[in-house]
């Protein structure tokens, strides 16, 4: 197969970051200048913008034109530079991620964006990222992992109410601030004082609106929040919309998104770990949501490892289970005993602390006893909240272990979280102690997982005796380590 | 490491002589930029003929001596370093995907860079030879095709 170019739009993708700040003030001159007939004069104001641009430009042009790429059965190629040159080669066994994205600027245009990842590389970017035409990337993925000639053995379409609770409880508030901050910023560069007085004019009417209510400056921070938390929601809800996996032979197929559309392959034997999850509000309603752990899967922002959305626990079990049936889940084996200060002590001192320091002002300063006790029970909440799960973790933790498959299951934060790993795939076991610990004989137990990055569970407060024989039994640890 | 391959001594030659011209450049750049400050410029360039030396003569010539690598039946073992040397294994089943780089110096010289990734990490070799790195890398990865 001879090499081939990327799509033609790549070229404005290499150029995007830099151009976009350049290339509007000038359009919009441009056309200020047309309209007024004053070009020549504006060409002989401007050549040197307008040659940084072309020099731009330019780059942009030649950075397309020196990568090149071709595919076979035997694997993917990807030739880069025309004085210094490379080439990269991902063999077909390797692949354990294939992705085909389509956002919605392309898809008029027929360009999708395709990723590659193998286990080795970087763990924040992908091997192999290229601009591809939709049909090209088709025959591509046909080629390497051979999904569509394979008979789909199992399906799952998830619902649309479930995927909007996931997006409504797994929204990160910080990265919409941040997403929106950058994007703001840029659209007050280009729209200018038009953009600042609109804002302007906003902030004033909420601070009116609340006026009765709240503070003018917390009402006004609380819609910021808010709004920038909708528009991060509302663009993941976009991208799980339509969420739907089916099973072929060797291969896993994830495909979603309503405008942008996103379809993401992976080799099953290829898969690290997969990790029931349950979040403290998904709880309340006994569900939970699935991920799992494959090189390449969820590097688009760190979120999206998805394999089930929300879910009540035992449908998600059924699907997870029919989806990946060579998967076990086994009940615990072995649990934390005695230990349940290891769980309860933190919420139990920072419970301790706050009552203290709301009791010693509280008697000693005279009218303020009902701010404190109000203050006091703000904090309590969270603090039940957490001290609650902690006991819920104390008695769901665990580990088991069938026919080479483990099962963990442990607590991450305010989750609760059930781990399915095949004992190849542990790289290493390490028992920690603290001091308080060591004195009791009980221990930590830390599985790291295979993959790109560091992916560890950790279990808390078992007995180290009887962890040392279970990891011997696993045959994670041999009798010579002892 | 024992029986371990050497790079070829044009790797070598190479280096010695990249960090020669680069040494050249940096000292008439530094003598034109200082003109105005005379001792400052001189301590300056006797500061950088030094650190040339030290690389030169020292540095250089050890980081050749102690980079070795060997190819085995089923691990390729790559050993280098000057005051920590460092022993990299990489199982033959683990390579995830292998790079080559080559500029118009080390193909004028018939050199080739190559990098060896796996889970873990990745691992690099400067100016092998041409043949040595095909050889390499068809055993590393036996479905590689050189570009044409």
């Amino acid at each position: 197969m001879n090499k081939r170019f990327q799509h033609p739009i790549n070229i404005l993708e290499n150029i995007s970051g830099k151009l976009f700040l350049l290339i509007i003030p000038i359009l919009r001159t441009l056309i200020y200048v047309i309209i007024n007939g004053e070009l020549a004069g504006w060409i002989q104001g401007a050549w040197l913008d307008l040659l940084v641009v072309l020099v731009i430009i330019g780059s942009g042009i030649y950075r397309w034109a020196f990568l090149r790429y071709r595919y076979s059965e035997k694997g993917l190629w990807v030739y880069k530079g025309i004085l210094c040159t490379g080439v990269v080669f991902l063999p077909k066994e390797q692949i354990s991620y294939l992705s085909r994205r389509e956002p919605w600027y392309l898809r008029p245009i027929g360009a999708v964006k395709l990723q590659a990842d193998t286990d080795g590389g970087g763990k924040r970017n992908y091997d192999v990222s290229l601009t591809i035409t939709r049909k090209e990337s088709v025959l591509l993925v046909d080629t390497l992992f051979s999904a569509r000639l394979e008979p789909v053995e199992e399906r799952y379409q998830a619902k649309t109410g479930r995927v909007f609770l996931y997006a409504l409880l797994n929204t990160n508030n910080l990265s919409g601030l941040l997403y929106f901050a950058a994007g703001l910023t840029t659209a007050m560069r280009i729209f200018g004082q038009q953009l600042q007085d609109i804002l302007r004019e906003g902030v004033r009417w909420i601070a009116e609106f609340f006026s009765n209510s709240l503070s003018p400056a917390l009402a006004v921070l609380a819609a910021v929040v808010l709004l920038f938390w909708s528009g991060i929601f509302l663009a993941h809800l976009f991208y799980l919309l339509r969420f739907r996996c089916r099973r072929s032979q060797n291969v896993l197929r994830l495909s979603c998104g309503l405008i942008s559309q996103y379809h993401t392959h992976m080799a099953v034997r290829r898969i690290h770990s997969v990790t029931l999850v349950e979040s403290n509000l998904s709880r309340i309603m006994g569900m939970g949501y699935a991920t799992l752990r494959c090189s390449g899967y969820g590097k688009r922002d760190g979120t999206n490892n998805l394999l089930v959305p929300s879910c009540p626990m035992k449908e998600l079990r059924q699907q997870t289970f029919s989806l990946l049936p060579e998967w076990k889940e086994v009940e615990n084996q072995l649990t934390p005993r005695r230990c349940i200060w290891r769980y309860l002590g933190f919420p139990a001192i920072v419970m301790g602390i706050v009552t203290l320091l709301i009791l010693i002002p509280g008697f000693l300063v005279e009218g303020i006893g009902a701010t404190l006790w109000w203050v006091w029970g703000t904090f309590l909440l969270p603090l039940g909240w957490l001290f609650w799960l902690r006991w819920r973790g104390y008695r769901h933790a665990g580990i088991g272990v069938k026919e080479g498959w483990v099962t963990i299951r442990t607590m991450k934060g305010y989750r609760l979280t059930t781990t399915l790993v095949h004992r190849d795939k542990i790289v290493l076991a390490h028992l920690r102690q603290s001091f308080l610990q060591k004195r009791s004989g009980q221990c930590d137990l830390i599985c790291y997982i295979y993959g790109e990055g560091r992916d560890r569970v950790v279990l808390a407060g078992l007995k180290k005796t009887e962890a040392k024989e279970y990891l011997l039994r696993l045959g994670i640890l041999m009798p010579e380590d002892e | 490491m024992k029986d371990g391959q050497s790079l070829p001594r044009k790797a070598f030659l190479l280096w010695e002589a990249f960090a020669l011209l680069l040494t050249g450049i940096l000292e008439v750049l530094l003598y034109f930029l200082l003109e105005r400050w005379f001792f400052l410029r001189l301590w300056t360039l006797w500061l950088l003929g030094l650190a040339a030396v030290i690389t030169v003569f020292w540095y250089l010539p050890l980081r050749y001596l102690n980079t070795e690598y060997r190819l085995e039946s089923h691990s390729f073992w790559v050993s280098k370093g000057v005051c920590w040397q460092k022993t990299v294994c990489i199982p033959r089943n683990r390579v995830s995907f292998i790079n080559t780089f080559s500029d118009p110096v080390s193909r004028f010289f018939k050199l080739r860079s190559i990098r060896i990734s796996a889970a873990g990490g990745s691992v690099w070799l400067f100016f092998l030879s041409d043949s040595e790195a095909r050889r390499i890398l068809y055993a590393l990865s036996p479905s590689f095709e050189e570009p044409s």
